[in-house]
Order: structure tokens, then sequence, then C-alpha cells
């Protein structure tokens, strides 16, 4: 076994112990408004398969502009498309 | 470079590392393209669940986390599997590209198989949001949309795998008839770009679907 292919296992290992924490932290009980942080591990996890799996550290350099491009773009879409909901204040109707 | 030296060179590239290079970079601008296409469909999840949480929890708690959970490790072995792939051929070992072919395109039928079981079993319990609905009430429409985001993004998803599992099997046949060598593979590194990608998708899908939902 080459070293690249234990860096692979080992990425593989780390994968699954992340996917493990994810599910053991969604049966904690938590408010419903802070539950999509459950999001984060997956976002390590998408983080390690685009570094290690699809080897964006040793691509050429317009390959991590377009890396980075899409990232920034989906950072644009979501951010942007969240920013009403989420500064929005409701105000309850008062009773007639 | 001549053809006798290089014959998968095309004449516009300087020689086969920019060819090589020029794959890979389109790939990830299609990539790229793809993210903003499921960011989409995350964005319509996020906004639609910050103004209907008790509704859209209430259709993720009937979601079943022990076929999402077991395709989430399906997928990350999948990953795992081709990569050691790519990294075979790279060493020249053509024979062990394949097999870690086969295998990837095995775990990607597994996985749909698994999907098409969940949706029967989803719409046998009545979660199909249009028609006679399993959860009623105060939450029902919500449920509803939660289900209509489910079926939509788990459809696009298999879509996407199907096509990325036909492309890791021709990999497989075409390693199989020696059409890769450690200084030729540029269809075994574009495709495995593809389907880490898939992998990725899933990794973000699964906690909106099961997990959230869930301990609210």
């Amino acid at each position: 076994m080459s070293q690249a292919h234990r860096q692979l296992l080992l990425c593989w290992i780390g994968l699954l112990l992340l996917a493990a924490v994810q599910f053991g932290c969604a049966a904690l009980r938590f408010d419903r408004s802070y539950r999509p942080l459950l999001l984060l591990p997956s976002l390590i996890m998408a983080a390690l398969v685009a570094l290690q799996f699809m080897r964006v550290r040793h691509g050429i350099a317009i390959v991590r502009v377009f890396a980075v491009a899409g990232l920034f773009w989906l950072t644009i879409l979501l951010g942007l498309g969240m920013m009403d909901p989420m500064t929005r204040a409701i105000y309850p109707i008062a009773a007639e | 470079m001549s053809e006798d030296i290089a014959p998968h060179v095309h004449f516009q590239y300087a020689d086969a590392r920019h060819q090589a290079d020029t794959a890979i970079a389109g790939m990830w601008l299609f990539l790229a393209t793809e993210a903003l296409f499921f960011g989409g469909l995350i964005l319509a999840w996020l906004s639609c669940r910050h103004w209907q949480q008790t509704g859209f929890d209430a259709g993720g708690r009937e979601t079943l986390i022990a076929f999402g959970t077991t395709n989430l490790a399906l997928l990350i072995t999948s990953s795992f599997t081709y990569s050691a792939g790519l990294e075979w051929i790279r060493l020249g070992q053509a024979k062990r590209l394949m097999q870690c072919c086969w295998i990837t395109a095995a775990i990607g039928i597994m996985f749909l198989t698994l999907k098409v079981v969940e949706w029967y079993i989803d719409i046998s319990d009545h979660l199909f949001p249009s028609g006679a609905f399993k959860i009623t009430g105060i939450d029902e429409g919500d449920a509803r949309l939660f289900w209509s985001f489910y079926f939509i993004a788990t459809g696009l998803h298999a879509v996407h795998l199907l096509t990325g599992t036909c492309a890791v099997a021709w990999v497989a046949m075409q390693a199989r008839k020696g059409a890769f060598t450690s200084k030729w593979y540029t269809p075994v590194e574009v495709t495995g770009l593809y389907w880490s990608f898939v992998d990725i998708v899933w990794i973000v899908l699964y906690p909106l679907i099961y997990l959230i939902g869930r301990g609210a």
C-alpha cells in the first residue's frame, strides 16, 4: 500500500467518524432554531472530500479558481437568499 | 508530440499533461455550475424551514434514517474505493483500477436500490405530497412541503448518481481493455471528480432530510 493509499484510508476513516459524530449530535435535544448547525460536520466532510479525494490542492491554478468561484457564488446565493428570513423582525398583531 | 508517442493527445494541446489539465479544469467549471444548481435547492429548503419550522420538522421525523445513514456510509466508501483506483492507475496497475471501479459501481447500484426501496416505503406510508397524506392537522401543509423537497432532492441526486454509476462502469470496461496507463488516465480523473461531487451533495442533503427535523 502506497503513501497515497494510506492517506485515502485515513480520510475515509475520518469521514466515517465525522458522520458518526453528526449522527450522535442529531440525537441531542436542542432548540429548533439551532438545528441547522447539524450541517457543520457536513461542511467539514465536504471539505475533506474536495481536498483528499478530488485533489483540489494538487490541481493547477485554474482548478482552484473554479473551485473557489463555485464556493463564492454559492455563498452569495445562500447568504443573500437567507438575509431576509434571518433579519426580518416579526411583530405580533395586536388583538382587536 | 506525434500520434505515435501520444495517441490520445489532440492537436490543439502542447502535450498530454496540458490536455489532462484542460479536461480537469473543464470538469471543475461544470461542477461549479452544479453546486449552484443544488444551491438553489438548499436555499429553498433553508428558507421554507425558517418560516415553517414545526411542520417541516414534523415531515422530517417521518424519514427513514436507517436508509439515509446507510447510504451516507456507502457513498463515502465509494469515493474512497474510486480514489484508491485512481492511485493504482497512477502506479500503472490497470487491473486494480478496474476492480476498484467495479466495487464503486456496485456501491452506486446498492445506493440506488436502497433509495428505490425507501421511496416505495415512503409512498406506501402515504408520504407522497399529493393525495391522502399521513400527517394531518395544523402541520399537514408544511409537512407536504418538506416531502416535496424530499422527493425532488433525492430524485435529482439519484439521476446524478445513476449517471455517475454508468460513467464508472464505462471506466472499468475501458480499464479492462487496457485503455489507461500510468501516463494517460484523464477520463479516470474526470469521472472521479464527478463521483466525489455527487458524494458531497449527499453529505449535505443527509442532515437536511434526515437529521434536522429530529430531536427538535
